[in-house]
């Protein structure tokens, strides 16, 4: 029996070793992003090089999508890339760590979904170009902000946010919604203010717009507690619904990803019957699940915004544009853009984004990114290229939920 | 045959002593050797200044940390509060240093609660009588709550030394001294007194160093002391490593630990096999796998993948134990 268990683990250990050194094998020839470099671009004069994407996110569909649109752009640019994940809580020492590990000769750029240790980063590295993903960067762009050294640095090229930079014009927006859509009692939900200050600002901004609405409104609007209830990197307790000024609402607005954080706990009270069956979520972010989706738009999730992962052009332009040498010439100063929105209001337009937008499946050929605005606004294509007229386009509706009609 | 048999014996009895330890090496050197000669086919180098300073940068605090926890499993206890001791301590240091313009103050403050905190728990599993682990589990969820207030009273996820210069503490040459000078320090605490040699006892056989009139409760808590202050130094290196403490800073350093002593050897249940040299072996082989696969190609997903691998193969090839779990 004895021998029978050691010639067991002897032969287990044995399977893993021969899986691991296939794995190893199979990662080295595949390589994360699997372009070979070189590129197929016009220009045969480019320089080359590895990108590295520092992603806050491992799966979902914004991560499905930014790796499709790696593997496209860096393909067709001539460029490598690869993933590297960044501390889940956006600890400096723990990006920094992300980023020395991935390092290689041949690394040109970096693309950051987080700010953590961003300083750091650019110490150790003063040669790596740098742009924010997805990000506000309040640690780089307030005064007092733990990054602010970066922004500016002529390497770092800004960063494009998840949406409104500015809670306020958030708080405006969404006060607007509630408004509009005739809501007379609703409740705030929220990521803690350490992690998100917008959010706070947010928070403050929809009561106020709304306590001046009811001054003059027939019908005033309750928004329910002081403050909003803050969702601590966790979803919303059950026990939220058990309190009876949350029995009867209209809606709750999710300061958070909301169909993560809101939407598990709303749509098991309504099926117990502890909520309102007519409580609607205006939230962000976009999970992929089916019964999400399908939940969207006239279902639970009333009001959809999200941030169009699209505009990671954004970052590939930025960096593509100085790694070849060729920066806009206008191009002076980093700075954070606003993210433009995908206002998702209707089951019509959540079924565009399924069908005639790669928000869902990664899908490049119904990218709005086509071999047309890369031509139009990459310098390598198009010298007179200006960054007036690139930061218009990347503000515009063709990143909104019109661009997939 | 008879003399073939007979040769056996010896070598199988030597492997049966020092198994753990061949194979803790053996990964090490393999890693090496390995790196060594497959980066440079990718036009890379493992032994590149840059790449041995991220190396270092890499094993510092986990090493740091390894090498005071030992005296801790070498009792057969675990201590599952580590992280957040080092993210409490990063973050003290990085406060307190801000108010004062000196590290000193924050970093006397540590070392004062981190006494506190081995007492508390080194001494209360047997005085209170329950197991080890649980006191820890207390104290990590204690450290976890006071860290979250904090940071939420600052209304920021993380700290940075505003006019502190830290870039000493990225000194790859100072990490060594630092770290040599641990090693030594605890080696000969370990190895030549009545701590480190009661520590092993009362992880081999608790009852028998009892009936010996070894005192359980004193040699606890002075392991646990000794172990809080590497933990200390560590949360030095790791607030050094860029000026700053967050919220999430130190989560998930126990696992490393338990990770790193398993890959150099230690075992899990402690006793008279535990050694310091596992922490330094462990925390490199660690390491060095951290840094050497993204340079070989290994995409950054996968290097999880195979350090998990790794980790299994070490604990198949070097576990002993009659009922065939972890090593002994």
């Amino acid at each position: 029996m004895k021998k029978f268990r050691n010639v067991t683990k002897k032969a287990t250990a044995a399977v893993f070793a021969g899986v691991l050194a296939l794995s190893v094998l199979t990662g080295c020839s595949t390589a994360d992003g699997g372009s070979s470099g070189g590129g197929s671009g016009e220009d045969t004069n480019t320089v080359g090089g590895k990108i590295l994407l520092m992603s806050n996110v491992s799966s979902g569909p914004m991560y499905d999508y930014n790796i499709a649109f790696m593997d496209k752009w860096t393909e067709e640019l001539g460029y490598t890339y690869e993933v590297v994940y960044g501390d889940s809580a956006n600890d400096p020492a723990g990006n920094l760590n992300a980023v020395k590990n991935a390092m290689t000769s041949d690394v040109v750029g970096l693309i950051v979904m987080q700010d953590g240790g961003l300083v750091d980063i650019m110490t150790e590295y003063p040669e790596l170009y740098v742009v924010g993903l997805g990000n506000d960067m309040l640690s780089v762009y307030s005064d007092d902000g733990a990054n602010a050294a970066v922004a500016d640095n002529d390497h770092f090229f800004g960063t494009v946010a998840g949406g409104y930079a500015n809670g306020e014009d958030t708080g405006k927006m969404l006060a607007q919604t509630i408004i509009d859509a005739g809501y007379e009692k609703v409740a705030v939900c929220m990521s803690p203010a350490f992690a998100y200050p917008q959010y706070a600002v947010a928070d403050q901004t929809i009561r106020e717009e709304i306590a001046a609405y009811n001054e003059t409104a027939e019908t005033p609007i309750e928004v329910v507690d002081d403050e909003a209830t803050v969702l601590m990197f966790k979803p919303l307790d059950a026990t939220f619904f058990n309190e009876p000024a949350h029995q009867d609402l209209d809606a709750i607005i999710g300061l958070c990803a909301g169909q993560q954080f809101i939407y598990p706990p709303l749509s098991s009270a309504i099926a117990s019957g502890t909520a309102n069956p007519d409580t609607k979520l205006i939230t962000f972010g976009m999970e992929g699940s089916s019964d999400l989706v399908a939940d969207v738009g006239t279902g639970i999730v009333q009001q959809l915004y999200v941030p169009n992962y699209e505009e990671i052009f954004f970052c590939m332009a930025m960096l593509d544009n100085a790694i070849q040498g060729k920066q806009y010439s206008d191009y002076t100063q980093s700075e954070v853009l606003d993210g433009v929105y995908v206002h998702i209001s209707s089951d019509e337009i959540m079924s565009n984004i399924e069908n005639n937008s790669p928000l869902l499946n990664g899908d490049m050929s119904k990218s709005i990114i086509t071999d047309e605005v890369a031509q139009k606004y990459l310098t390598r294509y198009n010298p007179d290229a200006t960054y007036a007229e690139f930061r218009e386009f990347m503000l515009s509706d063709a990143f909104s939920e019109k661009a997939y009609e | 045959m008879e003399e073939t048999k007979k040769k056996s014996v010896p070598l199988k009895e030597w492997w049966r002593k020092n198994g753990a330890a061949a194979a803790s090496y053996g990964g090490l050197i393999f890693c090496i050797i390995l790196f060594s000669i497959v980066t440079p086919l990718r036009g890379e180098s493992i032994w590149s200044p840059a790449k041995l300073a991220t190396l270092m940068s890499d094993v510092i605090v986990t090493a740091l940390m390894s090498v005071g926890a030992v005296f801790i499993y070498s009792l057969g206890n675990l201590d599952i509060s580590i992280g957040k001791q080092i993210g409490l301590y990063a973050t003290i240091m990085v406060f307190v240093g801000n108010l004062t313009g000196s590290l000193i103050p924050g970093i006397l403050i540590c070392l004062v609660l981190s006494v506190v905190i081995a007492v508390v728990n080194g001494a209360s599993g047997p005085l209170l009588n329950i197991i080890p682990i649980i006191p820890s589990v207390v104290v990590m969820q204690v450290l976890s709550g006071i860290i979250t207030v904090v940071f939420s009273t600052l209304g920021t996820r993380s700290i940075t030394l505003r006019t502190i210069d830290y870039s000493v503490f990225k000194s790859p040459v100072l990490m060594f001294v630092v770290l040599a000078i641990e090693v030594a320090v605890t080696a000969f605490l370990f190895n030549y007194t009545r701590v480190g040699k009661y520590a092993r006892m009362l992880g081999a056989n608790k009852v028998a160093a009892g009936q010996s009139g070894v005192s359980l409760l004193k040699f606890r808590v002075l392991c646990y002391i000794i172990a809080g202050i590497c933990f200390v130094v560590a949360a030095v290196f790791q607030m050094g490593y860029t000026g700053s403490a967050s919220d999430s800073t130190g989560t998930g350093f126990e696992m490393n630990i338990m990770v790193a002593l398993i890959l150099g050897g230690m075992p899990i249940s402690g006793g008279m096999r535990s050694r310091v040299s596992a922490a330094v072996v462990g925390a490199f082989t660690f390491s060095i796998l951290d840094v050497g696969l993204p340079m070989i190609g290994l995409p950054t997903r996968m290097t999880f993948i195979v350090k998990a691998v790794i980790f299994l193969i070490v604990v198949l090839m070097t576990s002993r134990k009659k009922e065939g779990t972890l090593p002994k």
